[in-house]
């Protein structure tokens, strides 16, 4: 065990103990929870709706959010909740302003001020609903919520087939409704393609080397072409690290898939190079990938030997952060460049995410491997692809994992998931985003028409992916389309 | 053929208690229990049935209501998994006093006691109670269809009708939709057919009795044939009979699946490896186990958190029961050893997130809220970085009180020795977990530990890294030499102590307290 994990063992219940008491304080001692309090909040969100916390139960409190303009909203109660037209008046009519909350317990007053942006915000977010579970699964489903209302609906649910179906890895393009993806894989496996081009269809890559279908996508911003990475994945489980589990691929390869012609064109082949989380620039014209060279000299053909000569190095396996040039019209690439070593800084960069306007790089920063959501450690960082200076996001970071992430369509917001709370169950974190300055507000949580809710909820927000309106196909026609034969590539 | 789950509730602690702290031996008494209730109510329903088309619909109902548990009986049967089988006889008795009860009493006594009953023993009162009464038969669809419209949202306190076998066997699914449309057409036949002749009338009761029959012995055949057909599960069934006869060493020559261990292999092994006075030498040399997806045999056999967490391996215990719930639905025990664990680690709001859906739990309320006010406490007047991890051990000496008289697992009532055993094999070089021990020591005022491992605590905290604290506590050991490593300074502020102690009066007691309150010195000599 090398020092960093000697460390991060001993550190991890002190820092989970501080996290706990980090909670906001307001007025004689009471918090409010969740933390709306000093952050930005985009005009077209539910209310954000809080709890009162650490008074006596017959503690006199109210609530006003106060405006310069004179409006106001107002609350009382330990359970402060705001009807939703009210609240979509005020914020709407504040766009752009100030809003003082003022807290009174009591008689004592605690003031605190949050920002009402002028930027609206996706009106959708896409996750899915899994338990903390690593191998066994019975209850799977991918949700899309309405952030202007608490309005969530799933799109698809694994109970509704007999045969219990995994469905991972939704995205979108641009956050478009018209144009998403999504892997089932359980059994009669394939990628669920809608697009506005071409149509709904079962897709199932025929890839060399034994690979099972593409696992993480990314479409290209013309709609024509889907990268994946294909990764042979397998997990490893630690008898006494808090980090619970390694996720680790054992050979990944990289391809493009048309949807024009269901052509595979593979883009890395070298077995000592693993690739994955593809994402393109805006413009189309760069891919950017999280990618590790293997310490390796050679990889075994077997699997078994395979995964055991990894799991021996994965502390030393560390993924740059690499781009390729993309020709649109041959379909070709050029020969990757490096944006951001990782082996000399002895860490692993994954899930890059380009903001809309081309110039802000955010991944996820851990110790080793490519999959943070174990790594207690793993923060967010942006990278300026203007002055290629790379820089931790503190602003957003907690003590525990930070992980996937996505950017509004207008490049105004992200979306973060966060295992801050507890350690365990992952939730979805907004904050607003300057594009001119590179900084964020301090991130809040998804908003909750009862907060309690957030830990009620024993599922985690997986891969939060905002799109621009509600998916017009049902359940059940997403369910159909899992259900017929997916249709090879070529 | 997957395992039903346990009904929840007092069912399920009984069953568990019953199979694991050592009537494995009469792991053969279920199954005659469950035939002579089985018998019993067959003959039961004789005399209803000569009596005429309407009763006689009680047949075919007792059998179907009950055929869940029969199932799940016979499943667990070939799977040789002794807790469930106690879990479904156990159930199969509630079965049968809610059938009494039904049969015997007003609706208006029994439709209440039937509700009472369903939240501490599950849905088997509402089996037998169905199966007494035809007219009860739509109170299943309360359940049924509560789970259907929320099945992802089910609140905690309802996770036992999740994990009832009744809706596994009815879930919402197009198979099962016709399952229970089938089921209603025959039903709605038989209603139909009393408008007939008499000749008909007679002969109904054969066909109830025939198509119910063909109805189970499908169903059965396709569970034998699904469990039989399970190759990797033969080696599995080998170490559990072994295990449950008492053979612990022939349960450990039973060779691994695919040359690696499994999960639940793992736990058995360990198991195996205890009761054999072999575990602390060879604990650390099992193999990892390493899955790249679960089986069914081990879903079959998936209540090895259990174990784990009886043996004190924590994490691997949390990572089963997260597997468990995501595959089999939630208990309200589940909560609370998920809590347990987040407090022994120090992950207080993980912790506060079980205990708060635990005390959503019927009858688990009064268990929630000791175990919330106990993470509420305030931390114990250590003045270390050791802070944090005291609090989390004092959290678990206040625990084992409540655990002692809460808890069937005999290991369960002395995890403090684990812990100490942890520490003496703590060559596997988990610093937070002898941290941990160490914090454990010193609240036992047991210094002898730190005298007896003056090594390990170089190894821990660096030579110069040690805390005042620690090295206060080696101090205060009666009859121990003074340990070298201990710094002069330390040393000369323990005279001082005693000095202050003995010169202490009423005059200068509250200056003493003030002066001394941060040290463990005072800690050792003061605070029961």
């Amino acid at each position: 065990m090398n020092t960093s994990n000697r460390i991060s063992l001993i550190a991890a219940p002190l820092l989970v103990w501080l996290c706990a008491l980090a909670t906001p304080q307001t007025a004689g001692g009471v918090t409010v929870t969740p933390d709306y309090t000093g952050i930005e909040i985009p005009p077209n969100i539910a209310p954000l709706n809080f709890d009162i916390t650490g008074t006596d139960a017959g503690a006199k409190i109210t609530f006003s959010y106060r405006a310069d303009n004179g409006s106001h909203i107002d609350a009382s109660g330990n359970k402060i909740r705001f009807g939703e037209r009210a609240w979509r008046e005020f914020i709407s009519a504040n766009a752009g302003r100030e809003i003082t909350g003022i807290l009174t317990v009591n008689g004592a007053t605690a003031v605190f001020t949050n920002r009402v942006s002028a930027f609206a915000i996706d009106s959708h977010l896409t996750y899915r609903l899994i338990p903390p579970s690593y191998s066994g699964f019975s209850e799977v489903g991918i949700y899309q919520r309405d952030l202007t209302s608490f309005k969530e609906r799933p799109l698809y649910r694994n109970s509704q087939s007999d045969r219990l179906q995994c469905v991972n890895c939704h995205t979108y393009n641009a956050s478009d409704p018209k144009q998403y993806l999504f892997h089932s894989r359980a059994y009669n496996p394939g990628t669920i393609v809608v697009s506005a081009k071409y149509g709904k269809k079962k897709i199932a890559p025929q890839i060399p080397n034994g690979y099972k279908g593409g696992v993480y996508p990314a479409w290209h911003p013309s709609g024509d072409f889907i990268a994946f990475s294909c990764n042979d994945t397998s997990q490893i489980f630690y008898e006494r690290n808090p980090d619970k589990i390694e996720v680790m691929d054992s050979q990944s390869d990289l391809f493009l898939y048309s949807l024009q012609d269901d052509k595979v064109t593979m883009v890395e082949t070298d077995p000592l190079l693993f690739e994955c989380f593809p994402t393109w620039s805006p413009d189309g014209k760069f891919l950017v990938t999280s990618r590790a060279r293997s310490p390796f000299t050679e990889i075994p053909a077997d699997k078994t030997k395979r995964e055991s000569q990894m799991q021996k190095q994965y502390a030393e396996i560390w993924y740059d952060l690499v781009v390729r040039t993309f020709n649109l019209n041959d379909r070709t690439f050029s020969e990757p460049r490096i944006l951001i070593d990782a082996v000399k800084s002895k860490k692993s960069f994954t899930l890059p995410r380009i903001s809309p306007d081309g110039r802000w790089l955010v991944f996820v920063n851990g110790p080793y491997g490519c999959f943070h959501i174990w790594h207690k450690s793993a923060d967010l960082w942006m990278l300026d692809l203007k002055e290629n200076r790379p820089r931790a996001l503190t602003e957003l970071n907690s003590t525990d994992t930070e992980s996937y992430h996505c950017f509004s369509k207008n490049g105004r917001w992200m979306v973060f998931s966060s295992r801050r709370d507890d350690g365990a169950y992952t939730r979805p974190y907004i904050a607003a985003f300057n594009p001119e300055t590179g900084k964020f507000s301090k991130p809040f949580i998804l908003p909750a028409k009862d907060p309690a809710e957030h830990r009620r909820r024993m599922l985690s927000y997986n891969i939060p992916e905002f799109s621009s309106g509600p998916v017009k196909e049902s359940p059940i026609e997403l369910h159909g389309l899992t259900e017929t034969a997916a249709r090879p590539s070529r | 053929m997957s395992r039903n789950g346990a009904p929840g509730g007092l069912l399920d602690w009984l069953a568990r208690g019953i199979s694991v702290t050592g009537l494995g031996p009469l792991f053969w008494l279920p199954y005659p229990i469950a035939a002579i209730i089985t018998v019993w109510m067959w003959r039961q329903s004789f005399p209803r049935l000569n009596r005429g088309l309407w009763p006689a619909l009680v047949f075919p109902s007792a059998l179907i209501a009950l055929y869940p548990a029969l199932l799940s009986g016979t499943g667990v049967w070939l799977a040789n998994d002794y807790a469930a089988a106690w879990r479904n006889t156990l159930g199969l008795w509630c079965a049968f006093g809610a059938w009494l009860i039904t049969a015997k009493s007003k609706p208006w006594v029994s439709i209440p006691v039937t509700a009472l009953l369903v939240p501490p023993l599950g849905i088997y009162p509402l089996l037998g109670a169905i199966a007494a009464n035809l007219w009860m038969f739509p109170l299943l669809a309360v359940p049924w269809l509560y789970s259907a419209l929320f099945y992802y949202d089910l609140a905690p306190q309802y996770a036992y009708l999740k994990c009832g076998s009744i809706l596994n066997f009815f879930r919402l699914t197009p198979l099962n939709v016709w399952n229970v449309l089938g089921f209603a057409s025959f039903i709605a036949a038989a209603v139909l057919s009393r408008r007939l002749p008499a000749p008909r009338e007679r002969r109904m009761p054969q066909f109830a009795r025939w198509a119910a029959l063909m109805l189970m012995a499908v169903l059965t055949g396709t569970a034998l044939a699904m469990c039989i057909r399970k190759p990797d599960m033969r080696s599995q069934f080998r170490r559990e009979r072994a295990i449950v006869e008492g053979r612990y060493a022939d349960a450990l020559k039973v060779p691994l699946s695919n040359g690696r261990a499994l999960r639940m292999e793992s736990a058995y092994r360990i198991l195996a490896l205890h009761k054999t006075g072999q575990l602390p030498d060879r604990l650390f040399e099992e193999p990892i186990w390493s899955t790249q997806k679960s089986t069914d045999a081990e879903e079959n056999l998936m209540d090895g958190h259990e174990l784990l967490f009886a043996y004190g391996l924590l994490l691997p215990a949390r990572r089963y029961l997260y597997e468990t719930m995501s595959t089999k639905g939630w208990m309200p025990r589940h909560f609370l050893i998920l809590g347990d664990i987040a407090t022994l680690y120090g992950e207080l709001n993980l912790a506060e997130r079980n205990y708060l859906q635990l005390s959503r739990c019927p009858y688990y309320r009064s268990l929630a809220k000791k175990r919330l006010d106990m993470i509420h406490a305030d931390p114990v007047n250590l003045p270390d970085d050791l802070q944090s991890i005291a609090k989390a051990a004092k959290t678990l000496f206040t625990m084992l009180d409540t655990m002692k008289n809460a808890d069937f697992f005999d290991l369960n009532q002395n995890p403090e020795q684990l812990i100490y055993n942890h520490f003496s094999c703590i060559k596997n070089g988990d610093t937070a977990e002898a941290k941990l021990c160490i914090a454990c020591a010193m609240l036992n005022k047991d210094e002898n530990l730190l005298h007896n491992n003056q090594g390990m605590l170089q190894s821990l905290f660096g030579v110069k890294g040690i805390p005042d604290c620690v090295y206060e506590a080696m101090l205060t050991a009666p009859d121990k030499p003074v340990p070298a490593m201990v710094p002069d300074r330390i040393k000369k502020k323990f005279t001082e102590f005693k000095n202050s102690a003995r010169q202490t009066d009423d005059n200068s007691r509250d200056a003493f307290i003030n002066r001394w309150a941060n040290s463990y010195f005072f800690y050792y000599e003061y605070v029961k």
